[in-house]
């Protein structure tokens, strides 16, 4: 089974050549053995062919060889003249002629038919051949008629013995006066003599119609007369021998025939000789070609070895090396080719890593790099600082001068960091984020002189833009042994912070981790919170300052935390705007607040109530059909509810803003501009707005009393506020003089510290049952 | 042998009519003239037949027929080929040719050799015993005569028409035979008897046997050198 799943090429080529090769082995080997087989087999042919002819020869000679001898018997006087002698004188004459040719038989017939002399010859025991009267002399010789006729030596049996016989007649001047015949026997010996002349078998067998004995063999050891082989042969059944049947003469009803033949087997011998010639040549063809089977796959292989071990070596990141095949075109080509992509790959590759470690816009080192340079920095353990910064603002500029612009600031501020000179690295983590990474100093002074130099004027499509930084600083000595994520998160942290408190720049304090992970669990709660009524409203009573009666409320929302007790909005608001649940966030407020409102109103208590909303409020109607809803569900009187719009919120989109305020207005809502001053608003803007009221900016009241220059905007907001018909809040009142001022400038409301901090509901009611300013003491 | 043997028939016809004519048979001692004309099996003449009569009683007391018989050597042939001859008579062999011949028979109890040198004559002793003998020479293969001794001594050989004219006495009744070593038939003969009444008796046999052809007497015509010698 292993040899089946050969995977390797070299194998494969050298079992593919040792296949072939065998095949090819076989099939010579076979067509030689073949060819063996049949020129053997033609050879034998022709041999028993040839035996034939020679055997045909033989036969003929000695025919013609006893009928001439027998011919020049009879003609010879010494014989005729003693015919009619005593029989002894002829026999002796007869004997005297058969030595002559050294014939088994001779014998005389009268031409009555009467043998009067026969002689045959015979072995003594010691194998001396003599000769005796035979056993028909003096007998009617019974073949006469067919045998004296012929002149030619014709096939006899006589006492059993076989003979070739021929007779000629002795002649008195032309009369026929006897016969005169000489034979010789057929048996063993003959078949041996013919044998030896012929190189093949010789058998002599009779048939007589039906069966066939042999009368004689050459080789009576291999093929003893009784041997089926003969019968097999002559019945030519016998595949095992190539054979020659002369058939010699009539006797009877059967002949008598020569076999020549061979054996087949004797003839494989002669093939077998050759076997281990042969195989020892297959065996050494073999043997040389595995060894040049093994050189060709070797050479084919070779060069793609070195090419596995130059891919091996580039796989290790071992670009150096250049493999060089100069052993086929094909695989030159191949090497050329590799070589080429080796150097494709490097110059890929210097392209991701430079891609991995760099930013694709501003081409300075990234995320990735600074990591690097952290770590390298912490396993050193030399101390140094790790600034994280951002220019302000940025998505702003995106929105207001295109991406090609951002992107262009972006590339402006990379370079004016990397070209300012206070030997720090400089890393752009994307967008507006960039890290420096300096050696331990003075970050105060550092972070100024850095911040003079990039707070400049940045000139972008012909826009002078003047950007504000901040900075968050990690000095790594505070932080031993922290992970290179941890400072690079706490930088970010820092940073936040920085603009979060709208510094320039923060060096993190461990403390802001746990703020960050407060905002965190507030997070996750949020969402808990306003669908389990874990939130409260507080109220903060409105005073009428023309009155001195409390006739408004702002509804302020609080977290009553199951565990951590009461948390100010300040800390979940930012979360429910970045988490999306600001909708819900004040559609809670708005329904908590208009049932408190319907809840007050039975009690005989008619507050207006005001509620936050915020700029995503006012982007769209859906807040606007909610909260009209509930104003038709309730069947609230016009003017109950006041809705709170930050000055912000209006000036994104004024177009907008304008269209939902409208429709809240056309609806029947009190609507008031939040922390006024603090935005951007400009007065046409303000002028378009259909609201009611402007709700000035605590940071303007709060120091009224004693701030001249926050005594003169109040005062022209309030002029500004009465010429255009709208009302006004003051909030952040915190003493009575504040108070009173704002009283003799007409303003409006009242709202702060001063008059009640905000509080829960059944508090606000007990507050205001003591209170001089409740409205409920006038009515009474 | 046997069955050719009954196919002889007797044409008598002759002999029939003579008796008709001349009335009673004569007794007496004068010679009668046998005229016997033998065909073949054809009806053609049969020429060189041996015909000899054998009176029925009286053999005995007839003389001997003492003519003597000379066959020639010549051209390495027997001349005649045939011959008859009577009882107790030797044979004269003469050798006309210019070589030797060696004349033998060795057949029956009349057996001799004998050399006989060109031009010489030799006789034989008298042939005692009534048969064939068969000659030939030991030197020449192909040499082959034929001698019939006959008790008789009214003997002669058909002409070329076939016909014997025998001169016999005394009239009586014969037996006529024909012979030739070529007739196929028993001891190469056929008889028959015949009444010879008067002086002109004639007879016609028709052989009903075939003639085996006559061996030739030729051999050595190949042999061109023979000529140089002469």
């Amino acid at each position: 089974m292993k040899l089946l799943t050969v995977r390797s090429l070299q194998s494969k080529i050298l079992f593919l050549f040792l296949f072939l090769l065998l095949l090819v082995q076989l099939v010579s080997f076979y067509f030689t053995y073949r060819a063996n087989v049949t020129l053997e087999s033609t050879q034998l042919n022709n041999r028993i062919s040839n035996a034939s002819d020679v055997f045909q020869t033989q036969f003929n000679n000695r025919r013609y060889y006893l009928s001439a001898f027998a011919e020049t018997a009879a003609k010879d006087y010494g014989l005729k003249s003693v015919l009619t002698e005593d029989n002894k004188s002829f026999l002796v004459a007869l004997n005297n002629h058969r030595k002559r040719i050294n014939s088994d038989l001779a014998m005389a017939v009268d031409p009555q038919g009467l043998v009067f002399a026969q002689l045959v010859t015979y072995k003594t025991k010691d194998g001396k051949s003599k000769v005796r009267v035979g056993e028909q002399q003096g007998k009617t010789f019974s073949q006469q008629n067919a045998l004296l006729a012929q002149n030619n030596a014709q096939l006899v049996f006589i006492n059993d013995r076989l003979y070739q016989l021929s007779f000629a007649p002795i002649k008195s001047g032309s009369r026929i006066v006897g016969w005169i015949g000489f034979g010789y026997l057929i048996d063993a010996n003959l078949a041996n003599e013919l044998a030896q002349l012929t190189d093949v078998n010789v058998g002599f067998v009779v048939f007589d119609g039906q069966n066939y004995s042999v009368i004689a063999s050459s080789d009576e050891q291999n093929y003893p007369v009784e041997a089926r082989v003969y019968s097999g042969i002559i019945a030519n059944t016998e595949q095992k021998y190539i054979y020659n049947r002369l058939e010699l003469g009539q006797i009877g009803n059967g002949y008598i025939s020569a076999v020549l033949f061979e054996s087949r087997a004797d003839l494989l011998k002669n093939i077998d000789l050759q076997w281990p010639k042969l195989i020892s040549l297959v065996a050494l063809t073999v043997l040389l070609s595995i060894f040049g089977a093994f050189a060709i796959a070797r050479d084919i292989t070779q060069p793609i070895k070195r090419l596995i071990s130059q891919v091996k070596s580039i796989t290790q990141g071992n670009y150096d090396g250049s493999v060089n095949v100069v052993e086929s075109s094909e695989l030159q080509q191949l090497s050329q080719e590799f070589n080429h992509m080796t150097k494709a790959i490097l110059s890929r590759e210097e392209t991701i890593s430079f891609q991995a470690f760099h930013d694709p816009l501003s081409h300075m080192p990234n995320r990735n790099a600074l990591i690097n340079a952290l770590e390298k920095r912490t396993r050193s353990n030399s101390d140094f600082l790790l600034i994280q910064l951002c220019y302000l603002r940025a998505d702003e500029i995106t929105d207001t001068l295109g991406y090609q612009a951002g992107d262009e600031v972006v590339n402006q501020v990379a370079s004016q960091l990397v070209q300012t000179e206070f030997g720090f690295d400089s890393y752009h983590l994307g967008g507006e984020n960039y890290v420096l990474l300096a050696d331990d100093q003075d970050a105060d002074t550092l972070i100024n002189s850095l911040n003079a130099v990039l707070a400049v004027n940045y000139l972008i499509e012909n826009v002078s833009l003047h950007l504000q930084f901040a900075f968050g600083v990690v000095i790594s000595k505070q932080h031993p042994s922290s992970a290179v994520p941890d400072l690079i998160k706490r930088s970010k942290v820092a940073l936040q912070r920085a603009q979060n408190d709208k510094q320039i720049y923060q060096v993190y304090d461990p403390a802001f981790d746990q703020d960050a992970i407060e905002r965190l669990f507030l997070t996750n709660g949020l969402k808990h919170a306003i669908e389990h009524d874990e939130l409260i409203l507080f109220y903060q009573p409105k005073l009428s300052l023309s009155t001195m009666k409390v006739s408004h409320v702002e509804a302020l929302v609080r977290w009553q935390h199951p565990q951590k007790g009461l948390i100010p909005p300040d800390a979940f608001i930012s979360i429910a705007e970045k988490t999306g649940q600001m909708d819900a966030l004040t559609r809670w407020v708005t329904k908590t607040a208009i049932e408190q409102y319907i809840k007050w109103l039975k009690q005989g208590l008619n507050i207006n109530i005001a509620i936050n909303i915020s700029a995503a409020n006012i982007m769209d109607s859906a807040y606007s059909d909610f909260v009209i809803g509930l104003k038709k569900q309730h069947q609230l009187s016009d003017n109950a509810i006041t809705l709170e719009v930050t000055e912000d919120a209006v000036v994104a989109d004024p177009k907008q803003a304008t269209t939902i305020l409208n429709y809240l207005r056309n609806n029947g809502f009190k609507l008031s501009i939040d922390d006024y001053g603090t935005g951007y608003s400009s007065l046409a803007q303000l002028k378009q707005l259909p609201v009611h009221e402007l709700k000035i900016d605590r940071s303007f009241v709060q120091h009224l009393t004693s701030n001249e220059s926050d005594k003169i905007i109040v005062k022209s907001t309030l002029e500004l506020a009465h010429n255009m018909n709208l009302s006004v809040v003051a909030e952040g009142i915190e003493d009575e003089a504040a108070l009173l001022w704002l009283k003799q400038h007409d303003c409006q409301l009242a709202q702060g510290y001063f008059i009640s901090k905000p509080q829960a509901a059944a508090d606000f009611e007990t507050w205001l049952a003591t209170s001089d300013y409740s409205p409920m003491e006038t009515s009474s | 042998m046997g069955a050719a043997l009954q196919r002889l028939t007797f044409a008598t016809f002759g002999l029939l009519f003579c008796h008709s004519l001349f009335g009673a048979p004569a007794s007496t001692l004068s010679t009668t003239k046998l005229t016997i004309a033998v065909s073949d099996i054809n009806g053609q003449p049969a020429s060189d037949m041996v015909v000899y009569a054998t009176p029925k009683v009286g053999l005995n007391k007839l003389p001997a027929n003492t003519q003597q018989l000379v066959i020639d050597q010549k051209d390495k042939k027997f001349a005649p080929y045939v011959t008859v001859m009577q009882k107790g008579q030797p044979i004269q062999f003469s050798n006309k040719d210019d070589i030797t011949h060696h004349i033998y028979s060795v057949s029956g109890s009349n057996r001799f050799d004998f050399k006989l040198q060109a031009g010489t004559t030799k006789q034989t002793q008298a042939m005692d015993a009534s048969e064939e003998v068969a000659m030939g020479c030991n030197i020449h293969d192909w040499m082959s005569g034929y001698a019939l001794v006959v008790d008789t001594p009214f003997y002669s050989k058909t002409n070329k028409e076939g016909v014997a004219i025998l001169n016999i006495a005394p009239l009586g009744e014969y037996t006529v035979t024909v012979w030739h070593p070529q007739l196929d038939a028993q001891n190469n003969r056929v008889s028959t008897v015949t009444k010879a009444t008067q002086l002109n008796h004639q007879l016609a046999i028709k052989l009903s046997h075939p003639m085996l052809p006559v061996p030739p007497q030729t051999g050595q015509d190949e042999f061109d050198f023979i000529e140089e010698y002469e």
